[in-house]
């Protein structure tokens, strides 16, 4: 039976820690994306040398969360950012697939939601010694000293994922091997569904009239009827904007801009 | 009271000096993930550039790199990447302040307050809701069978262009001032650019939906000799993916008129699985 290695629950534990602190590799140039699970999904697979599987749950997952915004540090969608470090890699040596990867991410969001709490009391903590040290003229020190609030995104990502990733995979087996075969189908059928989730909040965004819908469905058959790549379509898609792009140009000018 | 004319020549020099700006835009770069709090958001990211840069523009005199520092203690929040203008524009200020204490410490805070409102809007619907939206599809689009190309997709075209954006952005705020935060607040390039690049994101939005998700049914209706396979025989030859395009078109009416969270909605999913599961609407 597979079985997650101690080096590699470590290993699993220290990139959970560096992506969630938002540095990992390039600070703001890359905070943003390297948040996203399809991202995280890559390290996973490539650390429990199965990438193939791990993109395929990859994909389902990102999808249902593709329309995950931070607008003022609200999420929208249950944070599954830490369960999906120790999620996935036990899926993948119990064979389990997308919905149950996804089931235990959900599972431990509130948990995660928790412990990000208690993580921004110590922040705080760390915010008002920083103002302290520049009353002291300490100007050199109080530059960097605010990354010791990541003190506590070390616990909760590092910690809870290695831990976790060790003890976890015996309760994880019996969990998968248990489940009957109902379970699993609809399991099945309620994983075909999600994505739609993620999605339709992104297009509430992004449609102000229904008839914007008409670009909606043809992006959808240039795909499901002509079997177009998601490259051929975004090259429709921006021959499309740009014509979009030229057609307001008029408007623009009467402003005299 | 004003600096020594000495003292005036390097601050101007400052401005067009590569490596000051390259130093300032790193440390805005490395300051925003440092500690977001509740109580002042981005505010400490402000502040650790302005510390960064003190001892350039007052060398030597740690009373005003701490007045500069305290300054700066106060809730600010912006989207990070359009904002990068806010930063490069107070950065700008500071160096006036410093020639001559003709800049008072209000007018850059309330620049900088009036500035993140709008600049957030433009950078939430740009860069959230469009830009990072559309590079995921794709990624998604090129990963569905297994290969590891789209995460690699995804962080080059995103930190490529999120780092060109930030950067140009950074430095004209710092040489140009206001000039370059009204150009991006009220040019009429963001009026067109936005709906086209909605469109945009509708579309390659609708092809992703296509290719992911694939809702079936099970159904299959038999009345002696006929049997009639719901799924290939009425579903498919009506549309491929219909039913795909029925869940997501319900999601959205749910969404937008009903109101509903999207927490609820994965919730309620749950229900609404096992009912397909067990009737073979669904499988």
């Amino acid at each position: 039976m597979a079985s997650i290695s101690v080096v590699q629950a470590v290993l699993l534990g220290f990139f959970s820690f560096i992506t969630a602190t938002g540095v990992f590799p390039l600070g703001w140039l890359s905070m943003n994306i390297m948040s996203k699970p399809l991202i995280h999904c890559l390290i996973i697979g490539l650390i429990m040398g199965n990438v193939a599987d791990a993109m395929i749950v990859g994909c389902v997952i990102q999808a249902a969360y593709i329309g995950q915004m931070s607008i003022g540090g609200v999420a929208t969608l249950p944070n599954i950012g830490t369960a999906l470090w120790f999620a996935l890699p036990l899926s993948l040596i119990s064979g389990a697939d997308a919905a149950i990867t996804l089931t235990i991410c959900l599972a431990f969001a509130p948990i995660n939601t928790f412990a990000n709490e208690l993580g921004n009391i110590f922040k705080q903590f760390i915010l008002h010694a920083d103002d302290a040290l520049i009353e002291r003229g300490r100007i050199k020190q109080a530059v960097w000293f605010p990354y010791l609030s990541h003190i506590s995104t070390f616990i909760t990502s590092f910690v809870f994922v290695t831990v976790i990733c060790l003890v976890g995979q015996s309760a994880i087996q019996a969990f998968v091997e248990s489940i009957p075969s109902w379970v699993s189908g609809i399991l099945n059928v309620y994983i075909s569904l999600v994505p739609a989730v993620g999605f339709m909040m992104l297009l509430v965004t992004l449609i102000h009239d229904n008839l914007q819908f008409i670009f909606f469905i043809v992006g959808f058959m240039l795909c499901a009827s002509m079997g177009l790549n998601t490259m051929s379509i975004t090259a429709i898609g921006c021959l499309v904007a740009y014509v979009i792009y030229l057609c307001s140009k008029p408007a623009d000018a009467k402003e005299g801009k | 009271m004003t600096a020594s004319a000495k003292e005036i020549e390097r601050l101007d020099s400052l401005k067009n000096d590569k490596k000051f700006v390259s130093k300032a835009f790193w440390t805005y770069n490395w300051a925003i993930p440092m500690c977001f709090t509740r109580e002042r958001m981005l505010g400490l990211s402000m502040t650790s550039l302005m510390l960064n840069v003190a001892e350039d523009l007052y060398p030597g005199d740690v009373e005003k790199q701490k007045r500069l520092g305290l300054n700066h203690c106060v809730f600010f929040n912006t989207q990070q990447g359009l904002g990068a203008v806010i930063y490069g524009t107070c950065l700008g200020l500071e160096v006036e302040r410093a020639k001559a204490d003709e800049v008072p410490n209000e007018v850059i805070q309330s620049i900088k307050t009036a500035l993140a409102g709008p600049i957030a809007g433009i950078g939430d619907s740009l860069i959230q809701a469009l830009l990072t939206p559309i590079i995921i599809s794709i990624g998604i689009g090129m990963s569905s069978t297994g290969s590891p190309m789209g995460p690699i997709f995804m962080f080059l075209a995103y930190t490529i262009a999120n780092g060109v954006l930030s950067y140009l952005l950074f430095r004209s705020g710092f040489r140009l001032g206001l000039t370059s935060a009204d150009i991006l607040v009220n040019s009429g390039v963001k009026d067109r650019l936005i709906p086209a690049l909605e469109t945009l994101g509708v579309l390659v939005i609708g092809g992703v939906l296509a290719s992911i998700m694939n809702v079936k049914s099970g159904l299959i209706f038999t009345s002696g000799e006929l049997t009639v396979n719901f799924q290939t025989q009425v579903f498919d030859a009506f549309l491929p993916k219909c039913l795909s395009l029925a869940a997501a078109l319900i999601t959205f009416w749910l969404i937008k008129y009903k109101k509903m969270s999207a927490q609820a909605i994965i919730l309620w999913m749950i229900p609404v699985a096992a009912i397909g599961y067990f009737t073979t609407l669904l499988a």
